[in-house]
């Protein structure tokens, strides 16, 4: 239903005169555009679904927004992105119902975006942030930039000079939980956070908690193994599979820019109470220096993932069946990401004019042997050594 | 000679482009408002607040359209960004649903006639500009 809808408001916008922005103040179209494109230096594996061929698909997308003033105070707007990469679906992203009372106060109820990182609500509105491909280590997880239904209320204030902005959210969603190529599909019943950003001058801070409570599993393959372990009496070790518990995120970011330069930061700490997915610590740190209409960047990015503490009980030997069982369980638990990785990217952007902007960039990643390091590798490059890099060139249009 | 006349247009260039702050060097502006309080002053990270999608105390801001002059005056001497990186910062807010940047005008007599029209708004005009009634002087640009 969502696709008609976000297909005829497309239809609409495109067949409407543009000038109905100028001459209609109570509805408004804007939108954004990226086309990106992307080659990996080795044909062993795919990063961020990017292999040795250029490919132009994986993150190219159009959106258009539609924004309804109702009166003063309430306004209706909608997104409709077009995806062009596997991983994403084209549909409408945001839907919701704003209500400002005042300039220092919002709510909005509907469908809107998780905001626990600096850029993952507007992480398919590549004009807003430097890079082609934000810090896989940190923006990778695909629970980050999925929409929620529920709502959010914005306060922004000033006490003495610091400008302070605070957040807070609460929904749901379905969705994917993990990154990488083998999703397991979980149905998330809550998730709420708070953000607090200050802003002093050219320095800013913002910090970030969000939890993912009640995740409940609907993976079939997570269910066949909890049920072969619970039938042979591994209760145990079936209870850590079970994806049933919940997940807290903590975010902590700071940026420093002026005329010349800016530089910006941002670590994130998950902690799981899923057996499975062990802690992941990330963060990266870039600086740019502007120059005229030119933007030279550098980034630093890091992420470790705890090793998970599943032990594998199983006695081997006893049975056929209790040994396909064993098997079972480390292949399964093999599925589980351990995305270790260490990357450098370097990155020009051009702003042509104040909505087009050109980037290009290049990534060199370094992960570990015998983890996932962000990468898919197919079983028969198994010894990949976990190291290449991506290029990538593009084009941001807001409009 | 020849030499050092072939380039002279390219060192002009690259001078301006190692520069770019000087070309404001002298330039001030005013940042103007329409108050009932003529006694209210601002500081500048009021001010950058105010125009950045921050806390606004109340205040509508209205800039100059991007690439006037006096609009790179504003956001060298008072936004400390540039304009890209507003750009940029703008594109995040709107399609984040928080907030949308300021009404734009072409020329000073625009926002003269803005800012008296709309009680609360502020803006800037250029040092000297000659003040109508009605109107107060919140910051003065260093």
């Amino acid at each position: 239903m969502l696709k008609y809808i976000t297909a005829a408001l497309l239809t609409l916008a495109l067949f409407t005169p543009f000038a109905i922005a100028d001459t209609h103040r109570d509805l408004t179209f804007s939108g954004f555009a990226r086309v990106v494109g992307g080659q990996l230096s080795t044909s062993e594996a795919s990063y961020a679904n990017y292999d040795s061929s250029w490919s132009f698909s994986e993150d190219s997308l159009f959106a258009l927004q539609a924004d309804y003033a109702i009166n003063n105070q309430f306004s209706i707007s909608a997104q409709g992105i077009l995806h062009t990469g596997p991983d994403r679906d084209s549909g409408l992203d945001w839907l919701y119902i704003t209500y400002q009372p005042s300039s220092s106060w919002q709510f909005n109820a509907g469908r809107l975006r998780i905001p626990v990182l600096k850029y993952s609500d507007v992480i398919d509105v590549g004009f807003s942030y430097p890079w082609l491909n934000a810090p896989e280590q940190v923006y990778s997880r695909r629970l980050f930039y999925s929409g929620y239904e529920g709502v959010n209320v914005r306060h922004k204030t000033q006490f003495k000079n610091v400008g302070f902005d605070i957040e807070g959210y609460w929904g749901n969603f379905d969705g994917e939980l993990f990154s990488g190529q083998e999703g397991f599909d979980v149905d998330i019943n809550d998730i709420y956070g708070a953000v607090l950003s200050l802003t002093y001058d050219g320095f800013s801070f913002r910090s970030s908690f969000m939890r993912v409570t009640e995740v409940v599993d609907n993976s079939v393959l997570i269910d066949q193994l909890v049920g072969g372990l619970t039938s042979a009496g591994f209760d145990e070790l079936a209870a850590k599979f079970r994806l049933d518990d919940g997940v807290s995120v903590y975010v902590f970011g700071a940026g420093y820019t002026s005329l010349d330069w800016f530089i910006s930061a941002e670590s994130m700490s998950v902690d799981s109470d899923l057996d499975v997915l062990s802690g992941i610590d990330s963060y990266y740190l870039t600086i740019g220096h502007y120059y005229n209409s030119l933007l030279f960047h550098a980034t630093i990015a890091t992420s470790r993932q705890d090793e998970n503490s599943i032990e594998n009980t199983i006695p081997l030997g006893v049975s056929p069946l209790l040994d396909l069982l064993s098997t079972s369980v480390d292949s399964i638990n093999a599925l589980f990401p351990t995305d270790d990785l260490d990357s450098l990217t370097f990155g020009v952007r051009w702003d042509h004019s104040t909505n087009l902007a050109f980037k290009a960039e290049v990534s060199f990643l370094k992960g570990k042997e015998g983890k996932t390091s962000l990468f898919y590798v197919p079983p028969e490059n198994a010894d990949f050594d976990r190291r290449a890099s991506l290029y990538q060139v593009g084009l941001e249009w807001v409009f | 000679m020849g030499i050092l006349m072939r380039y002279l247009p390219l060192f002009m260039c690259l001078s301006c482009l190692a520069f770019p702050q000087l070309v404001h060097a002298r330039e001030r502006v005013w940042v103007v408002a329409n108050l009932g309080e003529p006694s209210l002053q601002l500081s500048k990270s009021e001010i950058r607040n105010v125009f950045m999608g921050g806390a606004t105390n109340g205040l509508s801001p209205v800039e100059f359209e991007p690439g006037s002059y006096i609009r790179k005056v504003f956001n060298t001497r008072v936004i400390g960004l540039p304009e890209a990186r507003i750009q940029s910062f703008w594109a995040q807010m709107r399609f984040s649903g928080r907030s949308i940047p300021p009404s734009n005008v072409s020329n000073i007599e625009e926002m003269v006639t803005f800012l008296i029209e709309h009680k609360l708004s502020v803006g800037y005009l250029p040092e000297g500009t000659v003040i109508p009634k009605g109107l107060t002087v919140v910051y003065v640009s260093i």
